[in-house]
């Protein structure tokens, strides 16, 4: 499970790297924006144009793993690992929909103007985007270092 | 087949992502320091410390490589199958130049250390936006 001190740097961040994978083991990575971040699930959304291979991965597995860096700055790195528990879209999804996301996502930027960061939201939500649930079952350190790949979660 | 316009994604301004996956299908992704270009069919990943990675490729050579321009929202995907991997010569030492180069400028000199470079064929390369263009 996700650790409080992880779910707050992964949230701080915003986006991350979706990573799954075709029947015969062909690995593809796409980027994904965090809509949700909980202990035992998260859920991103990847616009479509990004993502097109998603469901023909999906339809033949579902492993997945998504990384988070902060590539500018302490170089901290988290790879969750899990299995994909739905894939919904891609479609428009309207204001309602995404409310509650738009508003998150936005706070995932401070170090950003918000007036840059609602620009570019309202883009991705301007276009249509897959919705993809994740359970989550293993957390890996994957900060640059002598540390790197140690567990610092699992599926309890 | 790499065109010419996405050397500017292989010059260390922001890191790659190369994307693998262990023979029993469990992907992997994370950043790496340097993509470099090596000639017009094939780019040399540095190899530093991920040591799953490294397991993947030996055991499944079919990654993935999302390179990011420096100058716009673009970015480049390349699809690539990992041939060998280089401890000394001519790529080993310009990439080794270019990480010494990145660590200080990113304050990680104690960290970045080279152990070698890891040579990909490309397979197909194709270049997008985050933004639908």
């Amino acid at each position: 499970m996700l650790s409080e001190n992880v779910i707050d740097f992964l949230q701080s961040m915003g986006g991350s790297m979706l990573c799954t994978r075709s029947a015969d083991n062909q690995p593809a990575a796409c980027e994904m924006l965090w809509a949700e971040v909980a202990p035992h699930h998260v859920i991103g959304m990847v616009p479509a144009h990004l993502g097109a291979h998603l469901p023909v991965h999906f339809a033949d597995n579902t492993d997945v793993s998504v990384v988070t860096s902060q590539t500018y700055g302490d170089h901290r790195s988290v790879q969750v690992k899990g299995t994909i528990a739905d894939l919904e879209g891609p479609r428009v999804f309207d204001r309602s929909d995404v409310g509650e996301w738009f508003l998150n996502t936005v706070k995932f930027f401070p170090q950003f103007p918000p007036e840059d960061v609602a620009r570019v939201l309202i883009d991705i939500v301007g276009c249509p985007v897959f919705r993809i649930t994740i359970e989550v079952s293993d957390v890996f350190d994957q900060t640059p270092g002598p540390k790197a790949g140690a567990s610092i979660g699992a599926s309890t | 087949m790499i065109p010419a316009e996405a050397k500017a994604a292989m010059q260390g301004a922001i890191p790659s992502i190369l994307a693998t996956c262990s023979p029993d299908g469990i992907p992997n992704v994370t950043h790496i320091s340097q993509v470099w270009y090596v000639d017009e069919t094939h780019v040399a990943a540095s190899y530093q410390f991920f040591n799953k990675t490294k397991r993947n490729i030996a055991a499944n050579p079919k990654a993935q490589m999302r390179l990011f321009d420096p100058k716009d929202s673009g970015r480049w995907v390349v699809e690539v199958r990992y041939i060998r991997t280089e401890t000394s010569g001519r790529t080993f030492d310009d990439m080794e130049s270019q990480l010494e180069a990145i660590a200080s400028m990113t304050g990680m000199e104690d960290v970045f250390h080279l152990q070698g470079a890891d040579i990909y064929e490309v397979i197909s390369i194709r270049r997008t936006t985050f933004i639908p263009e």
